[in-house]
């Protein structure tokens, strides 16, 4: 019953854009504003043969990137929203550098890490790992003294209180800030792979572009969409499965 | 049978710096002997919350000892039960696994358990609660899961802090009922802190007076009806309480 909604929702939202677009291309009759039946023809054609490989190697870097960015963010924040002295000492350092826009930091990166697969990861990697830290340490830092009270007493170990406690109070804040931090992933792994690499959809529609040939850009460009999409979509099912405890 | 009972000598509490304490409760002497309940009850900030926390093993006293059935207070040994102002459920848990949580953290042997689970789950009317999430009950429904948890713990102490203080008067006789079956089976040396004269005198088999600033014990009240189940109407119960209130009014002017 729920589930169709949303899926109505996604629909309605698809086919608005698409008419849009469609309004704009007639009006405009212009070669960079293809009308979109071609642009889904060519999508249909090259999908298969090319546009996959591209977007593999696009879903991979996230991955990878989100995978890292959780792996070191979450003890860090764990670490700093458990035990005061650790945020004392890390929060100066986190605060320091977190309004820095990472993408200002890719020449540095590029410098030290190569033009290769290892910088881009490392560039999701850096976007992510802020938002990690700052909401699973506010997570952390949030749930309410009483509530270990009655496991203290219990003799629980830390392990215990992770378990019953601090994992499952911070993992809504968490997913928040997955998902808030993805969107500025995504737009900032297009940028990066434009350098360095012939895979990606970054460099499959800077490519299509150089080419002039804006029905291949334009099928990356939905395809990019898509991904986005499902990187979200993932995200809200989780959400919906695991948070049913505090949604109203 | 185990002895439990507990023994607070000349207990003293701080908070704040070592520096500059404020002194929460002062010499506190009390004996719950096994198998008994006490009722704590004064004005608020007198130390009722501070001395179960003490029993409970969350704070150390700067001086004074506290025994259990002549142990130290040490969580590893002994099973506490806690039940805090908020009922203490897991928001993120369901009704099940909020009664389970005790005995998991205790690794106790779910199997043997199994018999008293499901007889907890008929006595106190949560079998179509189950898979609920806290936010989804009522207060009184809360308080079910939060008793079903201490009880199937079976622990040597119960501390319970104002646990029937959010519920509306008439949810709350009924709860404490609910309260005294559950006790009368298991007999568990409990601890209660209250402000309610009527629950004291319901529950309490001794009445324990405390006075603020600092917080001590002013005058310990043997009381024959404890977890009688007689009719809160009688005239000797009130006759008792007027008693009581009348030297709870005293204090609190005492200390204003």
């Amino acid at each position: 019953m729920k589930q169709h909604r949303i899926l109505r929702a996604y629909l309605l939202g698809a086919v608005t854009l698409l008419v849009l677009w469609w309004i704009i291309a007639l009006l405009v009759e212009l070669p960079i504003i293809p009308v979109p039946d071609k642009v889904f023809v060519r999508l249909g054609d090259i999908f298969a043969s090319t546009i996959v490989i591209h977007g593999v190697y696009s879903l991979w870097r996230i991955a990878a990137g989100l995978a890292l960015a959780v792996g070191i963010g979450y003890p860090i924040g764990l670490a700093m929203g458990y035990f005061d002295r650790f945020d004392r000492l890390l929060s100066p350092l986190v605060y320091l550098t977190y309004p820095i826009p990472k993408i200002a930091l890719l020449p540095i990166l590029m410098l030290l890490a190569g033009v290769g697969e290892l910088s881009k990861i490392l560039m999701i990697f850096l976007i992510i790992v802020f938002q990690v830290i700052i909401a699973v340490r506010d997570g952390v830092r949030t749930i309410p003294r009483e509530t270990y009270a009655s496991l203290y007493t219990l003799g629980a170990s830390f392990g215990q209180l992770f378990y019953h406690v601090i994992f499952p109070a911070s993992w809504p804040k968490f997913l928040t800030a997955v998902r808030v931090a993805m969107a500025t992933a995504i737009s900032v792994l297009f940028f990066t792979e434009t350098f360095g690499t012939q895979y990606g959809m970054g460099y499959f529609i800077m490519d299509a572009w150089l080419r002039v040939n804006y029905l291949d850009m334009y099928a990356g460009i939905i395809v990019l969409s898509l991904l986005g999409l499902l990187l979200f979509g993932l995200l809200d099912t989780l959400e919906r499965r695991t948070c049913r405890w505090q949604l109203k | 049978m185990e002895n439990n009972t507990i023994e607070l000598k000349g207990v003293t509490v701080n908070y704040g710096k070592p520096s500059a304490p404020f002194t929460a409760v002062r010499d506190v002497n009390l004996t719950v002997p096994q198998g008994t309940v006490c009722a704590l009850i004064g004005p608020s900030g007198c130390g009722k919350s501070t001395l179960l926390k003490v029993m409970a093993g969350l704070m150390k006293p700067a001086s004074g000892t506290v025994n259990i059935g002549g142990r130290d207070v040490n969580p590893h040994d002994l099973t506490i039960g806690l039940m805090p102002q908020n009922y203490g459920l897991l928001p993120w848990k369901n009704v099940r696994d909020n009664i389970l949580l005790g005995c998991r953290v205790r690794h106790q042997d779910m199997h043997e358990r199994q018999p008293m689970y499901v007889k907890l789950l008929e006595q106190l009317g949560l079998k179509d609660l189950l898979f609920r999430y806290p936010r989804e009950l009522s207060g009184g429904q809360q308080q079910r899961v939060a008793l079903a948890r201490a009880f199937l713990l079976q622990p040597d102490i119960l501390l319970m802090d104002e646990p029937f203080s959010a519920l509306d008067a008439l949810t709350r006789e009924a709860m404490q009922d609910v309260f005294l079956g559950l006790w009368r089976e298991h007999r568990v040396t409990t601890v209660l802190v209250t402000h309610y004269v009527e629950e004291a005198l319901y529950l309490g088999h001794q009445i324990a007076l405390m006075q603020s600033a600092p917080g001590r014990i002013a005058e310990i009240i043997d009381n024959p009806w404890g977890c009688q189940g007689l009719d809160r109407g009688r005239d000797d119960v009130f006759r008792l309480s007027r008693t009581v209130r009348e030297k709870l009014r005293k204090l609190e002017v005492g200390d204003a």
